[in-house]
């Protein structure tokens, strides 16, 4: 055409430009389609998990969607809609964000220092988890997520770090009774684990398998110590020797009471919940045997190259759904790209299973590249792919991108790059069901990974 | 705590029914779905919001601040408009199929000459900024060259 040749006239007189152009940017990741071309997912074996905000997101994404994922994995997160669509619940009664940005926000020290607004006693916590269910309910009513009596068969694993500040153990506690409680999720006991006396700060615990070298993975620094500036924390921790000394600590490295001479009960009483949660510093490898059963995470992990992890066009995602993707993309804070990885077993059309991670604020996009390890942190070394590849699991890692709110011109407000789980000024009120962008954005992966079925409900825009 | 606990929730129930952006968002969306020729309206719309994110994640001293950032957006936004408005009426004033397609040409045109031209607006301030800015604005050079591709489907 005409115009097209004109335009290739015009752009010829800037060759320096163009050659700026393919120089500098490596161009657009493929589609989603492309990377996974091939791969067969078993529908009925889809699970999510998530940390921080992410874990507010797997919590919420899994209620939006009970009646095709099977499982939930959630660290220092909390309940559905626990903050009422706003963000000031948000930061004070549903985590303590608002102590780390005391000084940014211009808050009075001696008000941010002693204020806890989250739940702390029991009738707190019940009443927080009650409020939360009775918003599911409301939701259920009218269709914007699945039937809650789904949850009841799911598999559920919580974790608290016992010295995560930042979502207080009140918070998870209330998500313990959202699951647990018959009036509630009715999660049967033998299909839930919550672990909350780990020793651990905020952050994505793992061990020392498959750690890469230098500082990305932070050594666990536990109270006194002080934690790492926010720019420098990954908030993923190798806590291998932390759980090592604590279990030496607290006698767990005992003989089990038969074989013992003095016939002490082993672990020693009262250090039953310690010596049981220490065990899972593994944590990906616990939440994934958690969801599926030992069984199906029987084969030993094996060592992945961070080249392993593939970059997919997140903006095609959108395109699914949206006239406009490139902009619905900003609206819902993602980035261009987001990240998978495919075990080799996965490529030749064997059946696998899919598990989605969502990284915690400060995880995704781009934030996080760093000399030697460019890209995203959380999906190279959170420690879910060495379990991934040796097992048959095929891990998302759906990505947000901090926005930084300059003015109301530049929606959305998302400064810290955190999934929404508050919904004002980020993606608005309908943020915790289906109809929520994001989580329109990720059923939307999921149903393309599940070789382009409807298998979750997509609403129309 | 009861009584600040109340006095919270009160307020955050007044601001929860404040969603400011969600105005901005609705514009945008208008601006990005509009049809015009020979260009992609949605990956022009944001591109420009993708330099602002970079323009305001960058130093704000050298860029005078808020102000000079809140001046920038209206800048783009009036052009983007004011593009618009040209676009809507070449469409209606082309009557043959000829007529149709120069203008679509003086379109495309038009469209290049814009996005070139918030570049090189985007480059003089990171020239001013020099040292200054940080490595979201500088990244954003590349980014944007490679962004008029998809701006102007060229295949």
């Amino acid at each position: 055409m005409l115009a097209r040749q004109i335009i290739r006239r015009c752009l010829s007189l800037l060759p320096v430009l163009w050659m700026l152009a393919y120089a500098g940017a490596a161009g657009s990741a493929p589609a989603l389609e492309q990377v996974a071309a091939g791969v067969n997912i078993d529908p009925d074996q889809i699970s999510v998990s998530g940390i921080s905000s992410g874990g507010f997101m797997a919590h919420q994404f899994h209620v939006a969607h009970s009646d095709h994922i099977m499982g939930a994995g959630i660290v220092a997160g909390g309940p559905y809609y626990c903050a009422h669509g706003t963000i000031l619940d948000a930061v004070t009664r549903c985590s303590q964000f608002v102590m780390l940005e005391c000084s940014a926000l211009g808050l009075d020290a001696r008000w941010c220092g002693n204020s806890d607004l989250t739940p702390g006693n029991k009738t707190e916590i019940e009443h927080v988890a009650r409020t939360s269910f009775a918003e599911a309910k409301k939701q259920e009513v009218e269709g914007t997520i699945s039937k809650l009596a789904n949850l009841r068969n799911g598999k559920v694993y919580l974790f608290s770090g016992a010295h995560d500040h930042i979502v207080p153990l009140g918070v998870m506690d209330a998500l313990f009774h959202f699951y647990a409680d018959t009036d509630k999720g009715g999660v049967a006991a033998e299909n839930m684990a919550y672990r909350r006396t780990f020793p651990a700060r905020h952050t994505m615990v793992r061990d020392s398998f498959d750690k890469p070298a230098g500082d990305v993975v932070g050594p666990c620094p536990l109270p006194p110590a002080d934690p790492p500036a926010n720019d420098k924390d990954a908030y993923i921790d190798d806590c291998e020797a932390v759980a090592k000394a604590s279990a030496l600590k607290n006698h767990c490295l005992c003989q089990p009471a038969a074989a013992s001479a003095a016939g002490a009960p082993c672990p020693p009483r009262g250090k039953e919940a310690i010596c049981r949660d220490l065990a899972d510093v593994d944590l990906a490898g616990a939440i994934l045997k958690r969801i599926y059963g030992v069984q199906a995470l029987k084969d030993a992990r094996v060592p992945v190259a961070e080249s392993e992890v593939l970059a997919f066009d997140q903006r095609q995602v959108f395109g699914k759904f949206s006239d406009t993707p490139y902009n619905a993309l900003q609206n819902a804070s993602m980035a261009r790209e987001g990240y998978v990885f495919i075990p080799k077993a996965c490529k030749d059309g064997r059946t696998c299973k899919l598990h989605v991670a969502f990284h915690g604020c400060r995880q995704g996009g781009t934030t996080d590249g760093r000399i030697g390890h460019s890209g995203n942190l959380f999906a190279k070394f959170a420690g879910y792919n060495e379990w991934a590849q040796a097992n048959q699991i095929i891990v998302l890692y759906p990505q947000i991108q901090a926005r930084g709110g300059a003015s109301p011109l530049t929606p959305p407000l998302n400064p810290r790059g955190c999934w929404d789980w508050w919904g004002q000024n980020y993606t608005h009120t309908a943020y915790h069901t289906q109809h929520g962008s994001q989580i329109k954005a990720v059923a939307q992966m999921i149903n393309i990974l599940a070789g382009g079925k409807n298998l979750l409900e997509i609403p129309a825009e | 705590m009861a009584d600040v606990s109340q006095l919270l929730s009160d307020w955050g129930k007044a601001v929860a029914s404040m969603d400011v952006t969600k105005g901005t968002e609705g514009l945008l969306k208008v601006l990005a779905g509009l049809k015009v020729p020979g260009v992609n309206m949605d990956a022009l719309v944001a591109m420009q919001r993708d330099n602002l994110e970079a323009l305001s994640a960058s130093n704000r001293a050298a860029l005078e601040g808020m102000k000079a950032i809140g001046e920038w957006q209206v800048k783009i936004l009036h052009a983007t408009l004011q593009q618009l408005n040209t676009a809507i009426e070449g469409l209606s004033r082309s009557g043959s199929p000829q007529e149709l397609i120069a203008a679509e040409t003086e379109l495309a045109r038009k469209a290049f000459e814009t996005a070139v031209g918030e570049m090189r607006g985007l480059a003089e301030i990171v020239i001013r900024a020099n040292q200054q800015a940080t490595d979201a604005i500088v990244k954003r050079i590349p980014e944007s060259l490679e962004e008029i591709k998809d701006v102007l489907k060229i295949p």
